[in-house]
């Protein structure tokens, strides 16, 4: 026979250490022992203390995850992917495997079997020592993920922190304790006082006769509402409960529960499957499954009575944060509660300005106002402490006292974003906030921008109102901000040519894919072989989910709460709308934690990465997401045709 | 029993067309094959011949001829490296310049090889009574079964299977897109690859296409099971050549 042309085959193994230190006639006699097998995704290949292996596993193509089970929780050891392999440590000591070993994603490795193994573990020294040093290391990984001081971030190839920390791992459903105590809405209140004795409860949750929870009612509601209030034991509870009532599923991580409850300030959430009610959840179980939770951190901003009190506070939410991170939550918690400290933070510097300017002699808020995040915070997709973007709009003041109430605001802006800078919210180069006379105005004078953005669309108009479209308010009068909204898409739906242009603005940026999915990186200067993580990953889907999001008068400014409404009227299929969610969740991670890594080095933080210094399944996993925001500027570009 | 019937007719068809009553082991093994064929048997736990054959042109007809054959085992979803074929045919006329740069075997390395009933008879001993599998297989069986008759006056009696058939099946299920089915053959097998997430490992030598198909066949196997293909009979309703 001919001899079978093995090369490409050889050519891979000559690419891995060790096997490149194997002479030429060896490596040529390996493709005669070899085994291909394939397993699907999720698929568990190697169980901990199963049989022990009888081969050594090579990955051709696909990633495995190696995790160690331990008090019935997965603590994820590393990612092996395509080039590395598996299954030494149990080959060479002839054990079972020390953990599970499972398909990240469909995989095919090549199977080198034991005694073809061991004839070269004996025969060639450079072989033998790579895996006797390999297998020490991995003893020792092993050892610290079993006394729990395993710091996932000290693996290179881990892409998703995960981390034992209760938060996390358990879900809302498992923190339920008991059968919920539930009343009728029409019950008397001295009943439900009765019950909540009885069953020694803080909360009652008041359901229809189908087990749907309709509301809530607290010890604290007793006293404030009824006692307090004069009314009598035989009021109906419905007339002091607080409804609609907060809801989490019970699959939803205990850290979901927790971030709703603190943006609503509840005590209590529901736990409901579909709409039935299946138990309670109240801080204090919170309490005392963490022994300390974030919740603290906000609640103190609220009690500070000083700006440089709040200022004291920075660091502590600084650390939480980084906590957060290496323990493994999604981008979009981790902003969301960046946003949600952030914001509190913000309404309390309003608060303290505003006294001290009535302390001034300067009265109270002439009118109505309303404080608006813009940009980033308008979107709550921070992740660092970002330049502050911000303004103020207020109601049309009567005709002639124009000039005071304008003065008084832009004394109150200057207040706020002085007491922001000292907190560390650097100012914005571009001068967009609230101290700008220009970015605090009237009702009226914000309506008259926005109409002029709309219809004449200029570069400056479109570069405005991708900030400004995004605006959010944050404290004061929301119902200005509501107003403006509408005003905004009833002149875009009267001028659809705007979407046009819009979509030209939004493909400006486009993600650094070259030909045969390699990543396209500088060519020169500071960030030479680097690429921008922000404008080529981020920007793109932000811009080209706005544009979707206001061709259809949709309110929200969250990226992800838009795309989840825009895809609701079936703008995008629901693939590929969770082809972006990942996507854009990969790319917001990957940065936040090159933040975090940047100022642990004391560097000025930068968006620009080196693809290089990933690791190859992060890198694998960035040219992925960076093809759906291909794609999704390509649905762009389809809807609104005539741009470009 | 029909197929025991057909069987018998072979060792008659052999002699007639060779003049010979004695058969080679190799040849005679195909007599087995339809006895040896167990349609009860699982997929996940048969052995499977995927192969691939490069020859000198799309048309048999207007003389194209066989050029190379390459094959590799899958033996319970496992693919056997060591178990391979590979071999190269002389095909006794002229090779279409064109195609050279497709398959990279020149008239003088083909006029080294061995002629195309030695390379049967090899191949019939290396198949034994597997079922044999191939991408677009009729196509390579046009050509293999010309040379069968050509050489012993039967055709291969092996069960065939067609990887673009089970395709086509995984796709009405899984509404798996693939591209047009009637489009040019080359590209056809990279585009089912590369959907399937197949690295091909070495285009166009007839082995390396073989162990591409065997990879993509692997999956299939997976992919079957899945969706309740699980025997030998139901592979070849759903996937086979007749």
């Amino acid at each position: 026979m001919v001899e079978i042309p093995y090369k490409k085959i050889i050519d891979f193994f000559r690419g891995i250490v060790p096997f490149n230190e194997l002479p030429q006639d060896v490596l040529n006699s390996l493709p005669q022992k070899i085994v291909i097998d394939y397993f699907p995704k999720e698929s568990l290949i190697l169980e901990q203390d199963g049989p022990p292996c009888n081969y050594l596993y090579i990955i051709q193509t696909g990633a495995v995850e190696k995790a160690v089970r331990k008090d019935g929780v997965d603590i994820l050891l590393e990612y092996r992917t395509e080039g590395e392999f598996f299954g030494s440590a149990s080959l060479i000591n002839v054990t079972g495997p020390a953990f599970n070993v499972r398909a990240h994603e469909d995989t095919v490795c090549y199977l080198l079997p034991k005694e073809t193994f061991d004839e070269l573990m004996q025969n060639h020294v450079g072989f033998h020592e790579h895996f006797a040093i390999r297998v020490s290391k991995l003893a020792y990984r092993l050892k610290k993920a079993q006394t729990g001081i395993f710091a996932p971030r000290e693996v290179s190839d881990t892409v998703v922190f995960r981390s034992d920390s209760h938060l996390f791992n358990v879900t809302a459903g498992e923190l339920v304790r008991r059968k919920p105590v539930t009343c009728s809405p029409y019950h008397e209140v001295a009943f439900v006082a009765k019950l909540m004795a009885r069953e020694g409860v803080g909360a009652v949750v008041v359901v229809d006769v189908r087990n749907h929870p309709l509301g809530i009612v607290t010890k604290s509601d007793m006293t404030n509402r009824i006692l307090a209030a004069g009314k009598t034991g035989s009021e109906p509870i419905r007339t002091v409960m607080s409804a609609p009532v907060l809801s989490v599923a019970p699959w939803e991580a205990c850290f979901s529960a927790l971030l709703k409850m603190a943006r609503f300030n509840c005590h209590h959430i529901c736990v409901v499957l579909g709409k039935l009610l299946q138990g309670v959840i109240s801080q204090h179980d919170f309490i005392v499954l963490q022994g300390s939770n974030p919740l603290a951190v906000m609640n103190d901003i609220q009690k500070q009575t000083t700006v440089q009190g709040v200022t004291r506070l920075v660091s502590a939410m600084d650390r939480t944060v980084k906590g957060l991170l290496s323990s493994g939550v999604s981008a979009r918690d981790i902003a969301t509660f960046i946003s949600e400290c952030n914001d509190r933070l913000t309404r309390r510097i309003i608060a303290l300005t505003e006294e001290s300017l009535r302390e001034e002699g300067l009265g109270p808020p002439p009118v109505p106002y309303c404080w608006l995040a813009l940009g980033s915070e308008g979107r709550k997709e921070q992740t660092l402490r970002t330049d502050q973007d911000n303004a103020i709009i207020y109601s049309d003041p009567e005709a002639g006292s124009d000039q005071d109430v304008h003065e008084y605001f832009l004394r109150l802006a200057q207040g706020v974003v002085s007491g922001l800078e000292s907190c560390g919210f650097p100012l914005c180069k571009g001068g967009i906030m609230a101290s700008n006379p220009r970015w605090c105005q009237p009702e009226r004078v914000w309506k008259r921008y926005f109409s002029l953005w709309v219809n004449k669309a200029s570069p400056e108009d479109l570069r405005n109102s991708t900030i400004f479209f995004d605006f959010r308010p944050l404290a004061g009068a929301a119902v200005l901000a509501q107003r403006l909204r509408a005003f905004l898409n009833h002149n875009i739906e009267k001028n659809r040519a705007f979407l046009r242009h819009l979509t030209t603005n939004a493909l400006y940026n486009g993600p650094p894919l070259g030909f045969l999915r390699t990543l396209v990186v500088e060519k020169s200067g500071t960030h030479k072989n680097q690429l921008n993580l922000k404008m080529s990953g981020l920007v793109p889907v932000v811009d080209a989910i706005r544009v979707l999001s206001l061709s259809e008068q949709i309110s929200a400014t969250n990226t992800l709460n838009r795309l989840e409404l825009i895809t609701r009227k079936k703008l995008l299929s629901r693939d590929m709308a969770e082809d972006i969610k990942e996507a854009f969740n990969f790319i917001m991670l990957l940065r936040i934690n090159h933040h975090m890594m940047q100022k642990e080095e004391e560097i000025e933080p930068s968006d620009y990465i080196d693809p290089k210094a990933l690791s190859k399944l992060q890198e694998k996993c960035l040219i992925e997401a960076f093809h759906v925001v291909r794609d999704l500027q390509g649905e762009l570009k389809a809807r609104f045709p005539e741009s470009i | 029993m029909l197929g025991f019937s057909n069987t018998g007719k072979l060792p008659k068809l052999y002699a007639r067309h060779t003049g010979q009553n004695d058969m080679p082991d190799a040849v005679r093994r195909q007599l087995e094959v339809k006895e040896a064929y167990q349609p009860e048997r699982l997929i996940s736990n048969t052995s499977f011949v995927i192969f691939d054959t490069e020859t000198t042109g799309l048309h048999l007809e207007r003389g194209d001829r066989l050029l190379s054959l390459g094959a590799v085992r899958i033996i319970a979803g496992r693919i056997h490296l060591g178990d391979a074929f590979y071999e190269l045919i002389d095909p006794k006329g002229p090779i279409p310049t064109p195609s050279i740069f497709i398959h990279g075997i020149t008239p003088g390395i083909a006029s080294a090889r061995p002629h195309i009933s030695d390379v049967l008879l090899k191949f019939l001993a290396y198949i034994g009574c597997d079922a044999i599998v191939a991408h677009h297989a009729s196509f390579d069986m046009k050509f293999l079964n010309h040379a069968m008759l050509c050489c012993f006056g039967f055709p291969i009696q092996n069960r065939v299977i067609d990887t673009a058939l089970a395709a086509a099946w995984i796709r009405r299920i899984e509404e798996v897109e693939l591209i047009d089915p009637e489009s040019y053959h080359n590209t056809r097998f990279d585009a089912v690859a590369a959907h399937f997430g197949i690295t091909a490992v070495d285009r166009h030598t007839a082995f390396g296409d073989a162990l591409s198909t065997a990879l993509l066949f692997q999956r299939f196997i997976n992919i079957l099971n899945r969706n309740g293909v699980k025997s030998l009979r139901q592979l070849v309703r759903i996937a086979g050549v007749s």
